[in-house]
Protein backbone atom coordinates (compact mmCIF):
# COMPACT_ATOMS: atom_id res chain seq x y z
CA UNK A 1 0.00 0.00 0.00
CA UNK A 2 1.21 3.50 -0.87
CA UNK A 3 -0.12 6.75 0.45
CA UNK A 4 0.47 10.26 -0.84
CA UNK A 5 -0.56 13.74 0.21
CA UNK A 6 -1.60 15.67 -2.85
CA UNK A 7 -0.67 19.32 -3.12
CA UNK A 8 -1.50 21.93 -5.68
CA UNK A 9 0.71 25.04 -5.61
CA UNK A 10 1.79 24.01 -2.13
CA UNK A 11 -1.78 23.70 -0.85
CA UNK A 12 -2.91 20.31 0.40
CA UNK A 13 -5.94 19.26 -1.65
CA UNK A 14 -6.31 15.61 -0.76
CA UNK A 15 -4.87 12.21 0.02
CA UNK A 16 -4.28 9.39 -2.38
CA UNK A 17 -3.98 5.72 -1.49
CA UNK A 18 -2.76 3.05 -3.86
CA UNK A 19 -3.37 -0.59 -2.99
CA UNK A 20 -1.49 -3.71 -4.07
CA UNK A 21 -3.79 -4.12 -7.07
CA UNK A 22 -2.85 -0.65 -8.27
CA UNK A 23 -6.29 0.76 -7.47
CA UNK A 24 -6.66 4.31 -6.22
CA UNK A 25 -8.74 5.75 -3.44
CA UNK A 26 -8.84 9.51 -3.11
CA UNK A 27 -9.97 11.66 -0.20
CA UNK A 28 -10.35 15.38 -0.89
CA UNK A 29 -9.35 18.12 1.52
CA UNK A 30 -12.24 20.54 1.20
CA UNK A 31 -10.44 23.50 2.77
CA UNK A 32 -7.52 23.20 0.43
CA UNK A 33 -9.74 22.67 -2.59
CA UNK A 34 -11.70 25.79 -1.84
CA UNK A 35 -8.50 27.81 -2.15
CA UNK A 36 -7.46 26.40 -5.54
CA UNK A 37 -10.67 25.13 -7.11
CA UNK A 38 -10.59 27.55 -10.05
CA UNK A 39 -7.32 26.06 -11.22
CA UNK A 40 -8.21 22.39 -11.13
CA UNK A 41 -11.81 22.25 -12.36
CA UNK A 42 -10.57 20.20 -15.30
CA UNK A 43 -10.09 17.38 -12.80
CA UNK A 44 -13.53 16.99 -11.16
CA UNK A 45 -12.41 13.69 -9.66
CA UNK A 46 -10.27 15.68 -7.23
CA UNK A 47 -13.33 17.18 -5.60
CA UNK A 48 -14.98 14.01 -4.34
CA UNK A 49 -14.25 11.04 -2.17
CA UNK A 50 -13.71 7.91 -4.22
CA UNK A 51 -13.85 4.26 -3.35
CA UNK A 52 -11.18 1.82 -4.54
CA UNK A 53 -11.25 1.93 -8.29
CA UNK A 54 -9.40 2.52 -11.51
CA UNK A 55 -6.26 4.63 -11.15
CA UNK A 56 -6.80 8.35 -11.50
CA UNK A 57 -4.82 9.15 -14.68
CA UNK A 58 -3.39 12.43 -13.37
CA UNK A 59 -1.80 10.69 -10.39
CA UNK A 60 -1.09 7.34 -12.01
CA UNK A 61 0.94 8.96 -14.78
CA UNK A 62 3.06 10.88 -12.32
CA UNK A 63 3.64 7.94 -9.99
CA UNK A 64 4.59 5.60 -12.84
CA UNK A 65 6.88 8.21 -14.40
CA UNK A 66 8.59 8.86 -11.08
CA UNK A 67 9.10 5.16 -10.40
CA UNK A 68 11.09 4.85 -13.59
CA UNK A 69 13.66 7.24 -12.22
CA UNK A 70 13.72 6.94 -8.48
CA UNK A 71 13.70 3.94 -6.22
CA UNK A 72 11.99 6.07 -3.58
CA UNK A 73 9.00 7.97 -4.80
CA UNK A 74 8.84 10.38 -1.88
CA UNK A 75 8.15 13.66 -3.65
CA UNK A 76 6.66 13.52 -7.10
CA UNK A 77 6.17 16.60 -9.21
CA UNK A 78 6.49 17.54 -12.86
CA UNK A 79 8.13 20.67 -14.12
CA UNK A 80 5.14 21.63 -16.23
CA UNK A 81 2.35 21.75 -13.68
CA UNK A 82 1.75 22.61 -10.03
CA UNK A 83 0.75 19.23 -8.63
CA UNK A 84 2.94 17.48 -6.10
CA UNK A 85 2.53 14.10 -4.46
CA UNK A 86 4.34 13.60 -1.17
CA UNK A 87 4.86 9.96 -0.23
CA UNK A 88 3.86 9.15 3.34
CA UNK A 89 5.42 6.64 5.70
CA UNK A 90 2.94 3.88 6.53
CA UNK B 1 16.86 22.65 -8.13
CA UNK B 2 14.25 21.88 -10.76
CA UNK B 3 16.21 23.76 -13.42
CA UNK B 4 19.93 23.78 -14.07
CA UNK B 5 20.95 27.41 -14.22
CA UNK B 6 23.16 28.71 -16.98
CA UNK B 7 24.53 32.20 -17.29
CA UNK B 8 24.33 31.91 -21.07
CA UNK B 9 21.30 33.06 -23.03
CA UNK B 10 20.02 31.07 -26.01
CA UNK B 11 21.47 33.73 -28.27
CA UNK B 12 24.91 33.28 -26.66
CA UNK B 13 24.84 29.61 -27.67
CA UNK B 14 25.30 30.53 -31.34
CA UNK B 15 28.97 30.95 -30.58
CA UNK B 16 29.24 27.23 -29.92
CA UNK B 17 27.59 25.95 -33.09
CA UNK B 18 29.75 23.53 -35.09
CA UNK B 19 30.02 23.23 -38.87
CA UNK B 20 27.20 20.64 -38.94
CA UNK B 21 24.82 22.98 -37.13
CA UNK B 22 24.96 21.43 -33.65
CA UNK B 23 25.39 23.68 -30.62
CA UNK B 24 28.15 22.13 -28.48
CA UNK B 25 26.84 22.27 -24.93
CA UNK B 26 29.95 20.61 -23.57
CA UNK B 27 31.64 24.01 -23.98
CA UNK B 28 29.38 25.77 -21.50
CA UNK B 29 29.90 23.55 -18.47
CA UNK B 30 26.35 22.31 -17.93
CA UNK B 31 25.92 19.70 -15.25
CA UNK B 32 22.55 18.00 -15.17
CA UNK B 33 21.03 17.35 -11.74
CA UNK B 34 18.53 14.63 -10.81
CA UNK B 35 15.99 17.31 -9.91
CA UNK B 36 16.21 18.83 -13.36
CA UNK B 37 15.31 15.53 -14.98
CA UNK B 38 12.07 15.55 -16.99
CA UNK B 39 10.26 12.46 -15.79
CA UNK B 40 8.01 11.90 -18.77
CA UNK B 41 9.33 9.64 -21.45
CA UNK B 42 12.00 6.99 -21.61
CA UNK B 43 14.72 7.15 -18.98
CA UNK B 44 17.40 5.84 -21.33
CA UNK B 45 18.17 9.25 -22.70
CA UNK B 46 19.13 12.61 -21.29
CA UNK B 47 16.13 14.85 -20.82
CA UNK B 48 16.75 17.76 -18.49
CA UNK B 49 15.48 21.26 -17.91
CA UNK B 50 17.86 24.20 -18.09
CA UNK B 51 17.26 27.85 -17.39
CA UNK B 52 19.20 29.87 -19.96
CA UNK B 53 19.15 33.30 -18.39
CA UNK B 54 15.41 33.24 -17.77
CA UNK B 55 14.39 31.04 -20.68
CA UNK B 56 13.33 27.52 -19.68
CA UNK B 57 14.62 24.95 -22.14
CA UNK B 58 14.41 21.16 -22.34
CA UNK B 59 17.59 19.40 -23.44
CA UNK B 60 17.05 16.02 -25.00
CA UNK B 61 19.77 13.63 -26.13
CA UNK B 62 19.14 10.72 -28.48
CA UNK B 63 20.46 7.23 -27.82
CA UNK B 64 19.73 5.73 -31.19
CA UNK B 65 21.70 6.89 -34.17
CA UNK B 66 19.19 8.18 -36.71
CA UNK B 67 18.04 11.43 -38.23
CA UNK B 68 15.11 12.03 -35.90
CA UNK B 69 16.66 15.21 -34.49
CA UNK B 70 16.21 16.79 -37.90
CA UNK B 71 12.57 15.73 -37.95
CA UNK B 72 11.79 18.02 -35.01
CA UNK B 73 13.16 21.05 -36.82
CA UNK B 74 11.61 20.15 -40.16
CA UNK B 75 8.16 19.51 -38.69
CA UNK B 76 8.46 22.76 -36.75
CA UNK B 77 9.03 24.59 -40.03
CA UNK B 78 6.13 22.79 -41.72
CA UNK B 79 3.93 23.80 -38.79
CA UNK B 80 5.15 27.38 -39.15
CA UNK B 81 4.17 27.43 -42.81
CA UNK B 82 0.71 26.19 -41.91
CA UNK B 83 0.25 28.62 -39.04
CA UNK B 84 0.21 25.86 -36.42
CA UNK B 85 1.58 26.71 -32.99
CA UNK B 86 4.73 24.74 -32.36
CA UNK B 87 7.64 24.27 -29.98
CA UNK B 88 10.94 25.73 -31.14
CA UNK B 89 13.86 23.38 -31.56
CA UNK B 90 17.57 23.58 -32.21
CA UNK B 91 20.31 21.01 -32.66
CA UNK B 92 22.67 20.31 -29.77
CA UNK B 93 25.39 17.93 -28.81
CA UNK B 94 27.18 17.19 -25.56
CA UNK B 95 29.55 14.60 -24.18
CA UNK B 96 28.47 11.65 -22.07
CA UNK B 97 30.44 10.27 -19.10
CA UNK B 98 32.72 8.38 -21.46
CA UNK B 99 33.45 11.48 -23.51
CA UNK B 100 31.35 10.31 -26.44
CA UNK B 101 29.28 12.85 -28.39
CA UNK B 102 25.55 12.63 -27.82
CA UNK B 103 23.37 14.42 -30.36
CA UNK B 104 19.96 15.82 -29.62
CA UNK B 105 17.74 18.86 -29.53
CA UNK B 106 16.87 21.67 -27.24
CA UNK B 107 13.34 22.97 -27.13
CA UNK B 108 12.11 26.14 -25.53
CA UNK B 109 9.33 25.57 -23.06
CA UNK B 110 5.90 25.74 -24.68
CA UNK B 111 4.34 27.17 -21.54
CA UNK B 112 4.93 30.21 -19.39
CA UNK B 113 5.71 28.44 -16.11
CA UNK B 114 4.35 31.33 -14.07
CA UNK B 115 1.02 31.57 -15.82
CA UNK B 116 0.24 28.26 -17.53
CA UNK B 117 0.17 24.53 -16.98
CA UNK B 118 0.60 21.64 -19.36
CA UNK B 119 -1.99 18.91 -19.18
CA UNK B 120 -1.31 15.99 -21.44
CA UNK B 121 -3.98 14.06 -23.26
CA UNK B 122 -2.85 11.10 -21.15
CA UNK B 123 -3.65 13.04 -17.96
CA UNK B 124 -7.15 13.64 -19.27
CA UNK B 125 -8.05 10.24 -20.70
CA UNK B 126 -5.84 7.68 -18.96
CA UNK B 127 -5.11 4.33 -20.57
CA UNK B 128 -7.39 2.37 -22.81
CA UNK B 129 -8.03 -1.20 -21.70
CA UNK B 130 -6.38 -3.71 -23.95
CA UNK B 131 -8.49 -5.62 -26.41
CA UNK B 132 -11.70 -3.99 -25.24
CA UNK B 133 -14.40 -4.87 -27.80
CA UNK B 134 -11.69 -5.35 -30.40
CA UNK B 135 -10.54 -8.10 -32.62
CA UNK B 136 -7.42 -9.42 -30.88
CA UNK B 137 -5.47 -9.88 -34.12
CA UNK B 138 -6.08 -6.25 -35.02
CA UNK B 139 -5.00 -5.17 -31.56
CA UNK B 140 -1.76 -7.09 -31.98
CA UNK B 141 -1.14 -5.69 -35.44
CA UNK B 142 -1.53 -2.13 -34.21
CA UNK B 143 0.34 -2.53 -30.97
CA UNK B 144 0.27 0.38 -28.55
CA UNK B 145 -2.20 2.37 -30.60
CA UNK B 146 -5.08 4.09 -28.92
CA UNK B 147 -8.47 4.13 -30.57
CA UNK B 148 -9.29 7.59 -31.77
CA UNK B 149 -12.91 7.14 -30.67
CA UNK B 150 -11.73 6.34 -27.14
CA UNK B 151 -9.77 9.60 -26.97
CA UNK B 152 -12.66 11.71 -28.19
CA UNK B 153 -15.22 10.00 -25.95
CA UNK B 154 -13.01 10.47 -22.92
CA UNK B 155 -12.23 14.09 -23.75
CA UNK B 156 -15.91 14.84 -24.21
CA UNK B 157 -16.76 13.11 -20.94
CA UNK B 158 -14.10 14.99 -18.99
CA UNK B 159 -14.82 18.42 -20.40
CA UNK B 160 -18.54 17.89 -19.80
CA UNK B 161 -17.98 16.86 -16.18
CA UNK B 162 -15.69 19.85 -15.71
CA UNK B 163 -18.52 22.13 -16.76
CA UNK B 164 -17.34 23.32 -20.17
CA UNK B 165 -20.05 24.39 -22.59
CA UNK B 166 -21.01 22.18 -25.53
CA UNK B 167 -19.68 24.77 -27.94
CA UNK B 168 -16.33 24.95 -26.14
CA UNK B 169 -16.07 21.16 -26.10
CA UNK B 170 -16.84 20.86 -29.80
CA UNK B 171 -14.29 23.56 -30.60
CA UNK B 172 -11.61 21.82 -28.56
CA UNK B 173 -12.29 18.49 -30.20
CA UNK B 174 -12.33 20.05 -33.64
CA UNK B 175 -8.92 21.62 -32.99
CA UNK B 176 -7.70 18.24 -31.78
CA UNK B 177 -8.98 16.61 -34.96
CA UNK B 178 -7.31 19.20 -37.16
CA UNK B 179 -4.06 18.58 -35.34
CA UNK B 180 -4.38 14.83 -35.90
CA UNK B 181 -4.74 15.45 -39.61
CA UNK B 182 -1.58 17.52 -39.54
CA UNK B 183 0.21 14.61 -37.88
CA UNK B 184 -1.06 12.24 -40.56
CA UNK B 185 0.31 14.62 -43.19
CA UNK B 186 3.82 14.51 -41.71
CA UNK B 187 3.70 10.72 -41.13
CA UNK B 188 4.10 11.05 -37.36
CA UNK B 189 4.14 7.50 -36.01
CA UNK B 190 4.65 8.29 -32.32
CA UNK B 191 2.00 10.85 -31.47
CA UNK B 192 0.69 9.02 -28.42
CA UNK B 193 -1.29 10.62 -25.64
CA UNK B 194 1.78 11.99 -23.84
CA UNK B 195 2.80 13.87 -26.97
CA UNK B 196 -0.41 15.84 -27.28
CA UNK B 197 -1.24 18.36 -24.61
CA UNK B 198 -3.56 21.12 -23.61
CA UNK B 199 -2.52 24.35 -21.98
CA UNK B 200 -4.48 25.75 -19.11
CA UNK B 201 -4.13 29.26 -17.89
CA UNK B 202 -3.59 29.91 -14.20
CA UNK B 203 -6.61 31.02 -12.17
CA UNK B 204 -8.86 30.37 -15.11
CA UNK B 205 -10.94 27.63 -16.63
CA UNK B 206 -9.62 28.58 -20.05
CA UNK B 207 -7.99 25.68 -21.85
CA UNK B 208 -6.71 25.23 -25.39
CA UNK B 209 -4.87 22.69 -27.46
CA UNK B 210 -1.15 23.12 -26.90
CA UNK B 211 1.51 23.65 -29.56
CA UNK B 212 2.98 20.82 -31.57
CA UNK B 213 5.92 19.13 -29.86
CA UNK B 214 7.84 15.83 -29.90
CA UNK B 215 7.64 15.16 -33.62
CA UNK B 216 10.91 13.25 -33.87
CA UNK B 217 9.16 10.18 -35.28
CA UNK B 218 8.02 11.91 -38.44
CA UNK B 219 8.74 11.82 -42.18
CA UNK B 220 10.42 8.39 -41.73
CA UNK B 221 13.47 10.17 -40.30
CA UNK B 222 13.44 7.94 -37.23
CA UNK B 223 14.30 4.93 -39.37
CA UNK B 224 17.78 3.41 -39.31
CA UNK B 225 20.27 5.26 -41.53
CA UNK B 226 20.62 2.28 -43.86
CA UNK B 227 16.84 2.25 -44.33
CA UNK B 228 16.93 5.96 -45.09
CA UNK B 229 19.51 5.25 -47.83
CA UNK B 230 17.26 2.50 -49.16
CA UNK B 231 14.11 4.62 -49.28
CA UNK B 232 15.84 7.61 -50.81
CA UNK B 233 17.19 5.33 -53.53
CA UNK B 234 13.89 3.60 -54.29
CA UNK B 235 10.80 5.79 -54.43
CA UNK B 236 8.47 2.83 -54.96
CA UNK B 237 9.67 1.26 -51.73
CA UNK B 238 9.40 4.59 -49.96
CA UNK B 239 5.78 4.90 -51.03
CA UNK B 240 5.07 1.42 -49.73
CA UNK B 241 6.66 2.34 -46.41
CA UNK B 242 4.69 5.56 -46.18
CA UNK B 243 1.56 3.61 -46.97
CA UNK B 244 1.95 1.34 -43.97
CA UNK B 245 3.25 3.92 -41.47
CA UNK B 246 0.44 4.37 -38.98
CA UNK B 247 -0.37 6.80 -36.19
CA UNK B 248 -0.47 6.03 -32.47
CA UNK B 249 -4.00 7.42 -32.19
CA UNK B 250 -6.32 6.16 -34.87
CA UNK B 251 -9.05 3.88 -36.04
CA UNK B 252 -9.00 0.85 -38.25
CA UNK B 253 -12.01 -0.25 -40.30
CA UNK B 254 -11.88 -3.45 -42.32
CA UNK B 255 -13.02 -3.55 -45.95
CA UNK B 256 -15.96 -5.75 -44.95
CA UNK B 257 -17.14 -2.88 -42.78
CA UNK B 258 -16.70 -0.29 -45.49
CA UNK B 259 -13.23 0.86 -44.52
CA UNK B 260 -9.88 1.08 -46.23
CA UNK B 261 -8.27 -1.58 -44.02
CA UNK B 262 -5.48 0.87 -43.13
CA UNK B 263 -5.08 2.56 -39.76
CA UNK B 264 -3.95 5.89 -41.14
CA UNK B 265 -6.39 5.98 -44.07
CA UNK B 266 -9.36 4.99 -41.94
CA UNK B 267 -8.35 7.60 -39.39
CA UNK B 268 -8.16 10.21 -42.13
CA UNK B 269 -11.63 9.27 -43.37
CA UNK B 270 -13.09 9.40 -39.89
CA UNK B 271 -11.56 12.80 -39.18
CA UNK B 272 -12.82 14.16 -42.50
CA UNK B 273 -16.40 13.22 -41.79
CA UNK B 274 -16.42 16.64 -40.17
CA UNK B 275 -16.62 19.08 -43.07
CA UNK B 276 -14.59 21.66 -41.17
CA UNK B 277 -11.72 19.23 -40.73
CA UNK B 278 -11.95 18.17 -44.38
CA UNK B 279 -11.94 21.82 -45.45
CA UNK B 280 -9.02 22.51 -43.13
CA UNK B 281 -6.94 19.95 -44.97
CA UNK B 282 -8.06 21.06 -48.43
CA UNK B 283 -7.79 24.79 -47.77
CA UNK B 284 -4.77 24.95 -45.46
CA UNK B 285 -2.57 21.87 -45.54
CA UNK B 286 -2.97 20.89 -49.18
CA UNK B 287 -0.66 23.15 -51.17
CA UNK B 288 0.21 24.98 -47.97
CA UNK B 289 3.72 23.64 -47.63
CA UNK B 290 6.74 24.29 -49.83
CA UNK B 291 9.26 21.71 -48.67
CA UNK B 292 12.14 23.47 -50.37
CA UNK B 293 11.45 26.57 -48.31
CA UNK B 294 10.94 24.46 -45.19
CA UNK B 295 14.35 22.88 -45.61
CA UNK B 296 16.00 26.18 -46.48
CA UNK B 297 14.60 27.73 -43.30
CA UNK B 298 15.95 24.88 -41.22
CA UNK B 299 19.37 25.33 -42.80
CA UNK B 300 19.22 29.07 -42.09
CA UNK B 301 18.40 28.37 -38.47
CA UNK B 302 21.22 25.87 -37.91
CA UNK B 303 23.58 27.82 -40.15
CA UNK B 304 24.64 24.60 -41.84
CA UNK B 305 23.47 22.39 -44.68
CA UNK B 306 21.19 19.50 -43.87
CA UNK B 307 22.43 16.09 -44.97
CA UNK B 308 21.17 15.48 -48.52
CA UNK B 309 19.54 12.20 -47.62
CA UNK B 310 17.59 13.94 -44.84
CA UNK B 311 16.29 16.52 -47.29
CA UNK B 312 15.43 13.91 -49.89
CA UNK B 313 13.67 11.63 -47.46
CA UNK B 314 11.67 14.46 -45.88
CA UNK B 315 10.56 15.81 -49.26
CA UNK B 316 9.70 12.46 -50.80
CA UNK B 317 7.88 11.22 -47.68
CA UNK B 318 5.84 14.38 -47.32
CA UNK B 319 4.95 14.29 -51.00
CA UNK B 320 4.06 10.59 -51.00
CA UNK B 321 1.82 10.86 -47.96
CA UNK B 322 0.00 13.99 -49.07
CA UNK B 323 -0.54 12.74 -52.62
CA UNK B 324 -2.21 9.72 -51.11
CA UNK B 325 -4.29 11.85 -48.73
CA UNK B 326 -5.53 13.93 -51.63
CA UNK B 327 -6.44 10.82 -53.61
CA UNK B 328 -8.46 9.50 -50.69
CA UNK B 329 -10.22 12.80 -50.09
CA UNK B 330 -10.97 13.07 -53.80
CA UNK B 331 -12.43 9.55 -53.81
CA UNK B 332 -9.83 8.23 -56.20
CA UNK B 333 -8.94 5.08 -54.31
CA UNK B 334 -12.20 3.23 -54.80
CA UNK B 335 -11.43 -0.09 -56.46
CA UNK B 336 -14.30 -1.18 -58.62
CA UNK B 337 -15.29 -4.25 -60.52
CA UNK B 338 -16.10 -2.68 -63.85
CA UNK B 339 -17.63 -5.87 -65.23
CA UNK B 340 -20.77 -5.30 -63.23
CA UNK B 341 -23.36 -2.75 -64.35
CA UNK B 342 -23.82 -1.25 -60.85
CA UNK B 343 -20.09 -0.75 -60.62
CA UNK B 344 -19.95 0.93 -63.98
CA UNK B 345 -22.73 3.18 -62.83
CA UNK B 346 -20.82 4.00 -59.65
CA UNK B 347 -17.72 4.75 -61.74
CA UNK B 348 -19.83 7.11 -63.77
CA UNK B 349 -21.12 8.82 -60.60
CA UNK B 350 -17.64 9.22 -59.23
CA UNK B 351 -16.31 10.72 -62.44
CA UNK B 352 -19.21 13.14 -62.40
CA UNK B 353 -18.56 14.16 -58.79
CA UNK B 354 -14.83 14.55 -59.43
CA UNK B 355 -15.69 16.87 -62.23
CA UNK B 356 -17.78 18.90 -59.80
CA UNK B 357 -15.02 18.94 -57.15
CA UNK B 358 -16.61 16.78 -54.50
CA UNK B 359 -15.98 18.71 -51.35
CA UNK B 360 -16.85 16.78 -48.26
CA UNK B 361 -15.43 13.79 -46.50
CA UNK B 362 -18.96 12.78 -45.69
CA UNK B 363 -19.72 12.39 -49.39
CA UNK B 364 -16.67 10.17 -49.79
CA UNK B 365 -17.88 8.07 -46.88
CA UNK B 366 -21.38 7.79 -48.37
CA UNK B 367 -19.89 6.75 -51.71
CA UNK B 368 -17.87 4.06 -50.05
CA UNK B 369 -20.90 2.71 -48.21
CA UNK B 370 -22.79 2.62 -51.51
CA UNK B 371 -19.95 0.62 -53.03
CA UNK B 372 -20.08 -1.84 -50.14
CA UNK B 373 -23.85 -2.24 -50.51
CA UNK B 374 -23.51 -2.89 -54.24
CA UNK B 375 -20.71 -5.38 -53.55
CA UNK B 376 -22.90 -7.18 -50.99
CA UNK B 377 -25.83 -7.29 -53.43
CA UNK B 378 -23.59 -8.70 -56.15
CA UNK B 379 -22.14 -11.27 -53.76
CA UNK B 380 -25.63 -12.38 -52.68
CA UNK B 381 -26.75 -12.55 -56.32
CA UNK B 382 -23.76 -14.70 -57.27
CA UNK B 383 -24.27 -16.96 -54.26
CA UNK B 384 -27.93 -17.47 -55.19
CA UNK B 385 -26.95 -18.35 -58.76
CA UNK B 386 -24.39 -20.88 -57.49
CA UNK B 387 -26.95 -22.54 -55.22
CA UNK B 388 -29.24 -23.09 -58.19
Amino acid sequence: MEKYIVYYKGVKIGTLEVNEKGQHRYTPDTNGLEAVKENIQIFPELFKQSDWGDPIPLFNNRIQDAKRFHKETKNISNHTDKFELEGMEL
Amino acid sequence: MKFVNSNYSLEDLEEFRDEDGFIDLSKIGLEFTPESREKRGTRERVKNWVDFNGKKVLIRGEVIKNYSVYAELIVEEIANQLGIDTAHYDLIKFKDEEGKNIYGVLSESIIDFDKEELITLHDLIGDESEYEDEDIMEAIEYEETIRYTFTVDKLRERFTKAGYSEDDIENLIREYNKRLIFYLSVVDTDKHSENIAFIKKENSKEIQLGPNYDSEFSLLLERAPEMVDFFVGDNAQLKKEVDVAYPKIGIHVSEENGGLDSMWKDTLEMLCEDDEVYNYYMDTIKNGVDMDIVLQNVEKKIKAPLPNKVKELAKQTYQARNEEIEKILNGETLELNTKSDPYQFLCYLIEQSKGQNIRTGEQIHIGRNMEKQIYDLETDKNNNLDER
